[in-house]
């Protein structure tokens, strides 16, 4: 009962009050650095995204020339043009299979791709973010 | 219907801009009656804007299951409001924190200080303004928070970062220093 009207008493003594502005004003600063921090944002995942698919082009033509000089299309043609040479060594013909696959190269380019993608992603979530301050 | 503070917020992580508004329009009043008593008319606005955007700077970091908005926004504003008497080489809310009280104060009830004539005249807004602005400031902040912003005596401790029974003793001194005062 003393606390409830102890509460009402301090209430109404509220007499230190903000300029009615200022809320505004906060939120006008507030977009202001989150406009900011979007650009910021938005540059750094576009550059990020453009020089990857800059990377992706290079790690490309690396591949498909590792693809080409390891011989990985001959193991993959003898697997149709003489199945049961490919059934009796199974496991040899797997493990060459495998050796001939530019692994590095592939890996660089998953990464790469994924990047890519994070990067649209982050730009248009970013951009989209711009338009709802703006 | 009014939304709460948590979901403003996650309302606000999921993408709705003016969620932060809401937050806040609704706290810039209760912020700037806090930061007044440390650091005047002047630069209070300041320390409320610089909370704020700290709270912006923050929010994801924020978890709304196990903490409360309003306490962790009023202890970013006391960590501000320190930061800057720091650097004014101004008392700093340490020195605030005469531990006075001891089991002893901890273990007499709140209730029932003030008598029926002090609360009467508790009533006068002018001579409460006028007293409360003459007790000790770690006395004001508790008061202010545990009664015109309805916080509990634990999330006042954890906002000044005080222990519970050092905030409960500091209410009890204060409410008798009122009551000596008002009488």
């Amino acid at each position: 009962m003393e606390q409830q009207e102890l509460g009402h008493s301090f209430k109404a003594c509220i007499k230190n009050c903000p300029k009615s502005d200022l809320p505004e004003s906060i939120w006008h600063t507030i977009c202001i650095k989150e406009s900011r921090r979007a650009r910021g944002q938005l540059w750094l995942f576009a550059s990020v995204g453009m020089l990857s698919g800059a990377g992706l082009v290079f790690v490309a033509i690396d591949v498909s020339t590792q693809f080409s000089q390891s011989g990985f299309s001959e193991y993959v043609s003898l697997a149709f043009s003489d199945s049961s040479l490919i059934v009796s060594h199974v496991d040899s013909f797997l493990l060459s299979l495998a050796d001939s696959l530019p692994v590095t190269g592939l890996l660089f380019s998953v990464v790469l791709i994924l990047i890519i993608f994070i990067s649209l992603r982050k730009v248009a979530r970013r951009y989209t973010h711009q338009l709802q301050i703006a | 219907m009014p939304e709460s503070d948590e979901e403003l917020i996650t309302a606000y992580i999921g993408g709705n801009q003016q969620a932060l508004k809401v937050l806040i329009d609704r706290y810039t009043g209760a912020l700037y009656n806090f930061s007044v008593r440390f650091v005047g008319a002047t630069i209070a606005p300041d320390m409320v804007q610089e909370t704020f955007i700290k709270v912006w700077k923050n929010i994801y970091k924020f978890d709304v299951e196990r903490a409360h908005f309003k306490t962790w926004m009023f202890t970013i504003a006391r960590n501000t409001i320190t930061d800057y008497l720091r650097k004014k080489k101004s008392m700093v809310f340490s020195d605030l924190d005469t531990e006075e009280g001891g089991l002893f104060d901890e273990t007499i009830q709140d209730t029932d200080i003030l008598p029926d004539e002090a609360m009467q005249k508790i009533q006068d807004k002018e001579l409460l303004s006028k007293i409360l602005e003459d007790l000790p400031l770690h006395y004001q902040t508790v008061l202010t928070l545990y009664y015109q912003e309805d916080m509990t005596f634990a999330e006042i401790g954890k906002a000044l970062n005080k222990p519970l029974n050092t905030v409960k003793s500091h209410h009890r001194r204060a409410l008798e220093q009122l009551r000596k005062m008002v009488l």
